[in-house]
């Protein structure tokens, strides 16, 4: 009969501090304020958060199981977003809205405003405490996300790289795609999701890699 | 396809409801004159010339519900069309005042109307009727000139009514404003942040540095939520290039157009834009006087109140 692989996590410390490594062992790995994986010190995270488990016998699966906050994976090539999907770079958190086409009232008449250059997504800022932030059209085509160049900036967050992602409409798609930021562009796992050796997650404020290998 | 509508449309006695046909002065049933008697009005500081101004119709409480007298002349700004019924340099037509109204933005630029003492302006209702604009609603607007300023009643139509902003003008939190061809809407200060009971606190990005927060919005066509903007900053500025909210390709924005500067019970917008215009959305049923020179906005046309004579 096969082994799992051996599985450990190392917790990435923001100060570039030594990491703090947990390895996993049993077949399933919990992550929260009272997790496997204990991440006690963030107020944004939830006692489970994150639950790490062998989907079958060799391959490791998680899913996010609560809290609110969401289980974020770093993008490594680019990643297809939808309505409701979210993203966070740098300290941002960033939701993804549909844009509804505009709909005449029963009487024919259509409330005047800006023109709408048939957009279709608007990438809305979620700020501490649930708020609603900034928000940002999303035309047709790329749309550049970055500290102060780009659609989409964040002049005031340093984790934020000078050219960060890059966001593409396509007509009815969404992708995302790092531009090789120095720290990462982060989606929300939406469904239980299988998990490669070297992934990063970001839970909270809490970033850790997961290193899949070989049970000696 | 309006020009000939407003030139052909059928006169509607105001005193016996009887309809008559286009052109006509006086009632075919009852004999009043159809446009009342013109008064000899001094103008009050406006520097033009004096002219005999008709009184304005009273507005009865609720609006305007039936057809009423034909009050816009239109008349095309340059190509000679053979139906236009008085060209500008005439004398003043009696159902006229010395006013018009020149379209300065908007499928109809150029084109110029003049103004009677009292018009209702809508897409299927009104004494000026206006089918090919879908932003306009089937009753949308009243205007009417008294004392040589027009006057001004947004119907409660769906897009609203905008006026210029002479200098500085407060916008209440949820109001409304206008520069070129878009929309804002002023949200106020942010509301503080909802303490979660459980401990976990929702996960976003901190607060812009600075203290209170302002909302501005932009406002797609259809009544949608565009981008949003949150700033921290004691003014706003909104324009083409090197403002805080800047739209570096829309050429019907000056540089710097405006300034927003949020304060306790609202903000204070001041235009910047020399001639360009910031105007704001009036409150539904609120009268609102608009001197010579200044702008509105009905539908997708901005007008500027201007004097008949004063090109020509």
């Amino acid at each position: 009969m096969r082994l799992r692989p051996a599985v450990t996590f190392h917790v990435v410390r923001a100060d570039g501090g030594p990491e703090v490594t947990v390895p996993m062992r049993n077949d399933v790995l919990t992550c929260g304020k009272k997790g496997d994986l204990a991440l006690h010190l963030d107020p944004f995270v939830a006692s489970t958060q994150a639950r790490f488990a062998f989907a079958d016998r060799h391959r490791l699966a998680v899913e996010d199981v609560g809290g609110g906050n969401g289980v974020f994976l770093r993008v490594r090539r680019e990643h297809e977003l939808t309505g409701g999907g979210e993203l966070r770079v740098g300290r941002q958190r960033l939701v993804v809205e549909s844009v509804v086409p505009s709909t005449p009232a029963p009487d024919g008449t259509l409330v005047w405003g800006s023109p709408d250059k048939d957009y279709r997504f608007k990438l809305v800022q979620m700020l501490e405490g649930g708020l609603r932030g900034s928000a940002w059209l999303l035309k047709d085509g790329d749309n550049y996300l970055g500290r102060n160049s780009g659609e989409v900036t964040f002049p005031t967050d340093a984790f934020v790289s000078s050219r960060h992602a890059c966001l593409r409409v396509q007509g009815k798609r969404l992708v995302v795609r790092d531009l090789g930021s120095s720290n990462g562009t982060f989606v929300r796992l939406v469904a239980p999701t299988l998990v490669e050796d070297g992934d990063h997650f970001l839970i909270g404020r809490e970033l850790f890699r997961v290193q899949i290998g070989r049970r000696a | 396809m309006s020009t000939a509508l407003f030139s052909r449309l059928a006169i509607v006695c105001p005193g016996c409801d009887q309809l008559n046909p286009a052109g006509a002065s006086r009632c075919t049933g009852c004999g009043a004159d159809l446009f009342g008697p013109a008064e000899d009005t001094v103008e009050p500081g406006q520097g033009a010339p004096p002219q005999s101004i008709p009184p304005s119709t009273p507005i009865p409480p609720g609006g305007i519900r039936r057809r009423q007298i034909p009050v816009l002349e239109h008349h095309e700004s340059s190509a000679t069309v053979a139906q236009t019924p008085i060209p500008l340099k005439n004398k003043v037509h009696p159902a006229g005042s010395p006013f018009v109204l020149t379209v300065v933005s908007g499928p109809r630029k150029g084109e110029r109307f003049r103004l009677a003492p009292h018009t209702v302006i809508g897409r299927t209702r009104g004494t000026l009727l206006v089918p090919e604009d879908p932003f306009i609603s089937p009753q949308h607007a009243t205007l009417w000139v008294r004392d040589g300023r027009l006057h001004l009643r947004d119907e409660a139509s769906a897009s609203g009514v905008f006026v210029s902003v002479a200098t500085q003008e407060l916008v209440v939190p949820g109001g409304y404003f206008c520069l070129g061809d878009r929309l804002f809407r002023y949200l106020g200060a942010l509301p503080p942040a909802a303490i979660s009971p459980a401990g976990t606190i929702v996960y976003g990005a901190p607060l812009p540095p600075g203290g209170t927060c302002y909302v501005l919005e932009e406002r797609l066509v259809g009544g949608r939520s565009g981008a949003a903007f949150v700033s921290a900053q004691p003014l706003i500025s909104i324009g083409r290039k090197d403002c805080d909210i800047s739209f570096p390709d829309d050429d019907t924005l000056a540089p710097r157009h405006c300034e927003l500067t949020p304060i306790a019970d609202g903000a204070v917008l001041r235009d910047l834009s020399e001639g360009l215009g910031t105007l704001v959305r009036l409150q539904p049923g609120v009268e609102r006087p608009v001197k010579l020179g200044e702008q509105i906005r009905v539908g997708q046309a901005v007008m500027r109140f201007e004097a008949a004579e004063a090109r020509r």
